[in-house]
């Protein structure tokens, strides 16, 4: 209704209205009422700000009662809809990555684990090694009897560590993937060796590895040209954290 | 009502709140707003002891009420709020109690006649009684909107939120009521 239109009605009405406001006109509060509810307050406890009252501070929390509940009923099901979030959120913190890439992380993890001493037998003799030069990068994969496969990528510049990286690939079908890579790589390997040899040095044999912590692995390698170095690798990740030149023997 | 003599309480009181000093701010409300709430108390009820008591009971509530106050909402309307929830409470459960000894004593009641109402002509003590009967037979709803507006002397944005209704629909429902109280009236007279 319009201001207006209701002030016609108000206009009408005045007879009422002026009647309507003698209403409580000998309706006061008796002496001592304001002592009294004072010391009635004094029976009570002290109120206390509860811990959710922050929500009604909120602009945008609903003034009714009705409302509330609602509103409050909707953010317990979005908090309790986001527990597998939260706990996402919470691994990927502990574990020191994204949490768009915890399940990777998580399963390079336990492939480390799971393919340690395959790891530690890394050789260029054996059948399940296959290198890959190509114009940037070296591809260096070595297949545990398992089937999964440590791809180490390398680039050709000595300085660039970013790119270095030692990752697993899991494999479903351990016994004919085995199969397959020894049908395959050594043929790869032979067809490609004269390249590679020309072009990089890459890791032909894992002289010895540890687990420095949870999630690190220090390992000992030889490269093609013979010479030894020490590499520190994030499992999580396969990145080299760190690595240094070190002599050719089983020391770690 | 001087409403704006008591700005200065309403801003007394709601530093009070912010301050988390309850007690201070309960004192300064009840000092500010007792006549007004035991004066609304009694239009709902028709029953000026029983209006105090409520009124008690009233301040008491917003006491307790006091940390869930939200700033967005002026201090008079969250307290008129509290006594209008207040009020309709005890009006229902009173009437029904009235209803169940009303249902009992039906032979009784049949037999009792109403006082014969005033005439209103162009006295206005006539008419003011027969508001006050006429109050009686409206609904509650209709009851509290009118004593809130014309009596008490809340303005109709201070009335909306306590409502929980827009401007427009407080206007409308006023308009309605006194038309209520009109056709009630001329009923009676």
């Amino acid at each position: 209704m319009k201001h207006d239109e209701f002030s016609r009605h108000e206009d009408n009405a005045r007879d009422l209205i002026e009647a309507l406001g003698k209403l409580s006109r000998d309706t006061q509060a008796s002496p001592g009422f304001s002592a009294r509810v004072v010391a009635q307050a004094e029976q009570v406890p002290t109120p206390r700000r509860g811990a959710l009252v922050w929500l009604m501070d909120l602009p945008l929390w609903p003034a009714s009662p009705g409302w509330q509940v609602a509103a409050a009923a909707l953010c317990v099901i979005v908090m309790i809809g986001a527990v597998s979030q939260y706990v996402t959120w919470i691994r990927a913190g502990l574990m020191g990555v994204p949490s768009s890439f915890l399940h990777e992380a998580q399963l390079q993890e336990q492939l480390w684990q799971k393919n340690f001493e395959c790891a530690t037998q890394l050789t260029q003799q054996s059948a399940n090694y296959a290198a890959i030069a190509g114009e940037h990068v070296t591809v260096v994969t070595w297949a545990c009897p398992s089937g999964d496969v440590l791809v180490t990528l390398e680039s050709l510049s000595e300085s660039d560590d970013v790119s270095r990286r030692s990752v697993w690939v899991p494999l479903d079908s351990p016994q004919k993937t085995a199969r397959f890579f020894d049908a395959l790589v050594p043929q790869a390997f032979a067809a490609r060796r004269p390249q590679f040899a020309q072009r990089s040095n890459p890791v032909t044999r894992v002289i010895c590895q540890k687990r420095v912590r949870k999630k690190l692995v220090k390992r000992r390698v030889q490269r093609a040209n013979g010479k030894c170095e020490d590499e520190w690798i994030q499992v999580t990740n396969g990145s080299v954290v760190k690595r240094q030149p070190a002599p050719c023997d089983p020391g770690c | 009502m001087n409403w704006d003599r008591l700005r200065s309480h309403d801003d007394a009181v709601e530093g009070h709140l912010a301050d988390g000093d309850y007690r201070h701010a309960l004192e300064t409300l009840v000092q500010a707003y007792q006549h007004a709430i035991v004066g609304f108390c009694h239009n709902m009820l028709s029953d000026v002891t029983h209006a105090e008591e409520v009124a008690q009971d009233i301040f008491l509530d917003a006491y307790k009420a006091m940390p869930r106050f939200r700033q967005q909402a002026s201090v008079r309307t969250w307290l008129f709020a509290i006594a209008r929830k207040k009020c309709l409470q005890v009006r229902r459960n009173r009437d029904r109690r009235r209803r169940i000894v009303q249902e009992k004593q039906s032979i009784i009641a049949q037999g009792a006649h109403r006082d014969a109402p005033a005439a209103p002509g162009e006295d206005p003590e006539a008419l003011f009684q027969l508001v006050k009967q006429g109050l009686t037979q409206l609904s509650e709803e209709e009851g509290s909107l009118l004593s809130m507006r014309y009596d008490t002397g809340l303005s109709v944005a201070d009335i909306a939120p306590i409502l929980g209704m827009s401007t427009a629909s407080v206007r409308r429902r006023l308009a309605q009521a006194l038309g209520r109280l009109r056709e009630v009236i001329d009923g009676e007279a």
